[in-house]
């Protein structure tokens, strides 16, 4: 049963999952594009004085694609679930219904952590290949908060989407907009280390908001 | 499906949390104003701190016994700050505490270094700039 239900959800959401990696494709991309160009244009010891002493990094361009793509995949999977409420069919399958949508959840996150793995792999190794290790995981550690805040926004989407009340919803948008807004200050790198159990805990407390709004759904609340 | 009440819970610690973030943030954009600080100098000269205040209507300079100075006063006691000015008006001095200095020490030898709340626990990148000098050495 949970291998049919990957099954539909992989049916509902390949072509955003192939959006999705063809925008994360582009970007890095580009951003190779960048760093070869800046050390041909402005030379390795400028770029190397622009690390060190005013702390430039050059993951930056990918910064808002995690939350993008979060944001497409909720979509996706949980729009045409809540057209004409067909969700309710997908609750009737011979199932417990915490245990199906955790598995549509958990399908949710695993292909974005997938994309996210290796985006951060093609990134590591191509920043090595330009910059000695330790630049290389420096301008690297910049872009986990964004690829955690990217997880964030596909549950707080799917929280927003399962909502079967317009007020409810439009409150839950309130509280969802600055919690993903946590994820994405603008700090240096590595400033985010002491936070990060912070934002685990954000992303575990996200993974339950859904089920509250299921439940509602489930009862029929208008 | 059970667990509504831990649900709701939990999402009522993470919407006060985010809240406890979110309310003074935005009071504080609000509402802020801007700030006249005093800043504060060292007189090589005087061996002590001259405090420039702009709060009121007239930019004061005084020192820490309270003496009052003028901008010109003030220009002569800093030399290592004013230099550029003296050097204008030419009042520039030839020494300074018995040592010689001229304009093109001053130029050369130097530096500005800021340093603000913000750096006081910010993480950095584990190496240093290495020039020519330090390479031969």
């Amino acid at each position: 049963m949970i291998k049919s239900l990957f099954y539909k959800e992989w049916i509902k959401s390949r072509w955003v999952l192939l959006i999705i990696v063809v925008a994360f494709a582009g970007v890095i991309g580009y951003s190779f594009m960048n760093i070869s160009r800046s050390l041909r244009v402005a030379g390795a010891d400028h770029i190397w004085f622009m690390i060190i002493q005013k702390e430039l990094t050059f993951a930056d361009f990918i910064k808002y694609i995690p939350l993008f793509a979060g944001l497409v995949l909720a979509l996706a999977q949980y729009v045409p679930e809540m057209v004409n409420k067909r969700l309710k069919l997908t609750l009737h399958l011979p199932m417990r219904e915490g245990r199906i949508f955790s598995t549509m959840l958990i399908f949710g996150i695993c292909g974005l952590l997938c994309i996210y793995a290796i985006s951060l792999l093609v990134l590591c190794i191509g920043l090595n290949s330009y910059f000695c290790p330790e630049i290389a995981a420096w301008s690297l550690s910049v872009t986990y908060s964004w690829f955690l805040g990217g997880i964030m926004t596909y549950l707080l989407t799917v929280w927003i989407c399962l909502e079967p009340v317009w007020k409810q919803r439009i409150f839950n948008a309130l509280i969802a907009v600055p919690t993903v807004f946590l994820f994405y200050f603008d700090e240096k790198p590595e400033a985010y280390n002491p936070f990060m159990l912070c934002l685990f805990a954000l992303i575990v407390a996200g993974f339950t908001f859904s089920f509250r709004s299921l439940i509602r759904f489930k009862d029929g609340e208008q | 499906m059970k667990y509504k009440k831990l649900y709701t819970i939990i999402l009522l610690v993470v919407t006060s949390l985010v809240m406890a973030w979110v309310i003074p943030v935005l009071v504080r954009m609000a509402t802020t104003t801007g700030q006249n600080y005093p800043f504060i100098y060292f007189s090589s000269l005087n061996q002590d701190f001259i405090i420039t205040d702009k709060s009121g209507a007239k930019l004061t300079y005084a020192d820490t016994k309270g003496h009052r100075y003028t901008k010109e006063q003030f220009d002569s006691i800093t030399p290592l700050l004013s230099y550029r000015q003296l050097n204008m008006s030419g009042t520039m001095p030839d020494s300074v505490l018995g040592v010689p200095v001229t304009m093109k020490l001053l130029n050369t030898k130097s530096i500005v270094w800021k340093y603000t709340p913000r750096d006081r626990h910010k993480p950095a990148l584990d190496m240093l700039l290495c020039t020519n000098r330090c390479r031969d050495e």
